[in-house]
């Protein structure tokens, strides 16, 4: 018995002629839980609320604090807020998805090139590439429409058009080179970390089957390794998504003195 | 030497150069860390968050010859 490592998300049923994945259907999953989460916290809110709400209003409080610290805009963190909890709780819960029971293993067999795999019925969202490709260009689009917003369409435009001089026209040429490879590294860099837990995961369970048999406990550090590496990457995704914010957002008459984003340069 | 050797050996030799300056860069994250908390013990919380965030940032570079890998493997 081989893993079976698929890069790519496997078909697993049809609706019409749209073929869907494990990975979008996982997806369809958790986006059901996080509205049924939701509904729940929605009709249930209280000006004097339990744990669960005052938790919740917590990390709500620490992160419109943060955002805003580092966006300087009062009006482009209050817009830009609910995008960032939801791609956050999103991003979350995908990469956590994939550690329950179940996932990756729980399928049907199906020949492939003379031999039988498995096809599992769930997978993790965000261990496929198609979907996180989707949030970042969906993250970077979103970032250039509030640029264009906040920034005033000469002001943004300019910054990528400029024939003032050769030197500008070369920033500006590398700037627009910059939006793209933001889009790329964003991708990769959630893609491969989940990517490779599962695999480090699926690698250590067959160490375990096939090297020491009866020890069952060795793939446990990882879990909660990815559980921490999850966390993290949600966590870097929803902040690198403030920073880019933070640098769109910032006009060129107020560039001097608005605060934060300039020591965050390190981004990309 | 037949192709799925010639994979194999660059599969290994994509993740073993490309974790080199990832490694170094984390050795150098940790240790600026440390001496600056042990500087300054107020400021642990500041520093750590922006060490873990550094440490991500570094991670997806050796991340990402870990998924050239995969992919000159699995693909």
């Amino acid at each position: 018995m081989t893993p079976n490592i698929s890069l790519a998300a496997e078909v697993v049923f049809h609706i019409g002629p749209f073929a869907i994945t494990n990975s979008i259907f996982t997806a369809w999953l958790v986006s059901l839980g996080l509205l049924l989460f939701g509904a729940f916290i929605r009709f249930n809110l209280k000006k004097m609320g339990g744990k669960l709400q005052t938790g919740l209003e917590l990390i709500y409080d620490w992160l419109i604090e943060t955002a805003n610290g580092i966006i300087g805009n009062r009006a482009a963190t209050a817009e830009v807020l609910p995008y960032l909890l939801t791609i956050f709780l999103f991003i979350l819960f995908s990469n956590w998805s994939g550690l329950l029971p179940g996932f990756n293993s729980v399928g049907f067999h199906e020949m492939k090139e003379g031999h039988e795999i498995l096809v599992p019925l769930l997978r993790a969202p965000t261990s496929d590439l198609n979907m996180v490709a989707v949030l970042a260009l969906f993250s970077m689009g979103y970032v250039q429409y509030l640029g264009f917003k906040y920034a005033g369409f000469k002001g943004y435009a300019g910054r990528f058009v400029n024939i003032s001089n050769p030197i500008g026209f070369f920033v500006g040429v590398l700037e627009l080179l910059g939006e793209f490879t933001r889009i790329i590294s964003f991708t990769f860099r959630l893609f491969g970390n989940v990517f490779a837990g599962e695999v480090l995961i699926m690698v250590m369970f067959y160490l375990t089957m096939t090297l020491l048999p009866y020890i069952a406990i060795i793939p446990l550090p990882f879990f909660l390794l990815e559980m921490f590496v999850g966390l993290i990457q949600a966590f870097i995704f929803t902040f690198l998504t403030i920073i880019f914010v933070s640098l769109a957002v910032i006009s060129h008459d107020t560039e001097g003195h608005a605060h934060g984003g300039e020591e965050l340069h390190l981004t990309t | 030497m037949n192709p799925e050797t010639l994979k194999l050996i660059a599969m290994g030799a994509t993740i073993a150069v490309g974790a080199i300056a990832p490694g170094i860069a984390m050795g150098m994250i940790g240790s600026k860390s440390v001496e600056a908390i042990g500087r300054n013990p107020e400021t642990e919380n500041a520093v750590r968050t922006a060490m873990v965030l550094g440490l991500a940032f570094v991670e997806s570079l050796a991340i990402f010859s870990l998924v050239v890998a995969l992919i000159i493997r699995f693909v």
